[in-house]
């Protein structure tokens, strides 16, 4: 964008300050933006007559954005309209317009005190979609309300017929703008002094705004380096506990201090155990449970559901039957009862015999049983 | 600047030992998994053998740790038999335990005798548990038929 603002102007870019802003799609696939543009050494002029007059001034803005802005803010336009606006300052020995449509600054122009008029109607035409588009018109400045400018529009009513608007305070708009600007944030804001022009108190905002920044990086670098160090000790400090709880566990079951780690410590800890409870199972059988209680409910099943047993063996979780029932049910309900006491049973029942009975073999396992 | 620049440096290095960090946190979680099915598999050991060692505890604190004979049961719940067969097993254990083991073969016995002496037999102190047991129905008698039982008991030697 600089070098084909460069082509544009009179004057080399190098020796201007220049602000772009309002960038946004042209819908064309291409970007345009406001540009705004002074010479350095008109801006040096005036910072020197200025400090002559005991002012350094923080914010120097460009008029025609302060115009246009603030007659924004305390005349917003019709959203629906989008009709052509012209901002009038009408100072005591200048004259200025401002041209935006909608609420978008198209343009600013310094014209004549003496013969606004013609100045205006040779500048409007261009901004003008239709010869006779209606303008809404602001006036503002010291000379809004005199008879030269009030009667501006029906001066002009061949050329710009629509709306007149005097602002409150005319004489005090221009000075409101630009206390507005500089005070607030909003669209257009602009200052000429920047760079090797840059006032003091901007380049210390400037200076703490970095140093507010590089204090939340370095904040944000903090606790990036807290955080990978609390997941790099936390799960440690948690494997160290569950490594001590084992080590406990290996020792008691070991029945002494278990030298050995990792698999080769888990291996000599159910060395042990099975050494152990070789000794030891015997000593658990009479608390496992009654083999004699079982035998005994299995016949008595078997008899309440009419069953008679050929042969019954029980032995190391296993209960192996062959007998026969009265109906074919008979049997299922035996193997029903020894799964509901955790067996897996497996159960083939045969064709009834000459004596109608149903002869059956039942196999089961107890699901403790490896 | 010079802060600037020390916080963009601890910003990437944060985020490359974050990364690091997460980067190995599968390890880890794989590592702590396994040790936690250890510990599972160890707790039930322990478990299986506190309980081993409380029920030996329970033994120890028997008055009596001689086991009465199995032939006495047998000839005062199933009258008029006499065992074909007796196997007497023993095997020393640590302590000064002794792990006796008792088979007793009987046919053409009542069903209902043997099962009162297995009931019998296990309600002595220091019982006589039944470890296995098979019945077979004799020809054409209901209840009656050839009973094979193993018992087991501790016995403390003096």
């Amino acid at each position: 964008m600089p070098t084909l603002l460069d082509i544009q102007l009179p004057f080399a870019l190098e020796d201007c300050v220049v602000r772009f802003m309002n960038l946004r799609p042209s819908g064309d696939g291409k970007t345009k933006a406001l540009a705004v543009v002074a010479r350095k050494s008109d801006i040096t002029r005036r910072l020197d007559s200025w400090a002559a007059a005991g002012y350094d001034p923080v914010v120097v803005d460009h008029e025609g954005l302060a115009l246009w802005t603030q007659s924004i803010d305390e005349l917003p336009p019709d959203a629906a309209a989008g009709s052509l606006r012209v901002v009038v300052y009408a100072g005591s020995d200048r004259c200025a317009i401002v041209v935006g449509r909608g609420r978008e600054f198209l343009g600013a122009h310094a014209v004549s005190a003496d013969d606004p008029v013609s100045d205006i109607r040779r500048i409007l035409p261009a901004y003008r979609e239709t010869k006779d588009e209606p303008i809404a018109w602001v006036l503002s400045g010291p000379q809004a309300e005199s008879p030269r400018y009030s009667g501006l529009p029906s001066s002009l009513a061949g050329a710009g017929a629509g709306t007149t608007h005097t602002v409150g305070n005319p004489s005090e708009f221009l000075a409101r703008s630009i206390a507005t600007r500089a005070l607030t944030d909003g669209p257009l804001r602009c200052n000429f002094r920047t760079g090797d022009m840059a006032h003091a108190a901007t380049l210390r905002r400037g200076e703490r705004r970095l140093t507010v920044a590089a204090a939340m990086l370095l904040l944000a670098a903090v606790i990036l380096w807290g955080s990978a160090l609390v997941c790099r000790l936390a799960p440690r400090a948690e494997e160290a506990r569950i490594s001590r709880t084992m080590q406990a566990l290996l020792d008691d079951i070991a029945g002494y201090p278990v030298v050995a780690r990792g698999e080769h410590g888990l291996r000599v800890a159910r060395d042990a155990f099975s050494s152990r409870m070789n000794d030891l199972q015997s000593f658990l059988a009479p608390f496992d449970g009654s083999l004699a209680t079982l035998m005994c409910e299995i016949v008595d099943v078997a008899a309440s559901r009419g069953v008679t047993l050929d042969t019954l063996a029980l032995a190391d979780g296993k209960v192996d039957m062959t007998g026969a029932g009265t109906s074919w049910n008979d049997a299922g309900s035996m193997a029903q009862w020894l799964e509901k006491r955790g067996y897996k049973v497996v159960l083939e029942r045969m064709e009834a015999g000459a004596d109608e009975r149903i002869p059956f073999t039942l196999k089961a396992v107890h699901g403790r049983v490896k | 600047m010079i802060m600037v620049v020390a916080a963009l440096v601890g910003i990437v290095t944060g985020t490359a030992a974050v990364i690091r960090v997460a980067a190995g946190a599968s390890a880890v979680t794989a590592r702590m998994k396994e040790k936690m099915a250890n510990i599972t598999e160890l707790s039930e050991m322990h478990a299986r053998l506190g309980k081993a060692v409380s029920a030996r505890q329970t033994f120890g604190a028997l008055t009596n740790c001689t086991p009465v004979s199995i032939n006495s049961l047998v000839r005062e719940c199933v009258p008029g038999a006499g065992t074909d067969d007796s196997r007497d097993n023993r095997r020393e254990l640590a302590g000064g335990w002794i792990l006796r083991e008792r088979e007793v073969t009987l046919t053409s016995v009542s069903f209902a005798d043997m099962l009162a002496l297995a009931a019998k037999a296990e309600a002595q102190r220091p019982p006589w548990q039944l470890v296995s047991c098979t019945l077979r129905a004799g020809d054409g008698k209901t209840g009656i038929g050839q009973a094979q039982m193993l018992f087991q008991a501790l016995e403390k030697s003096r």
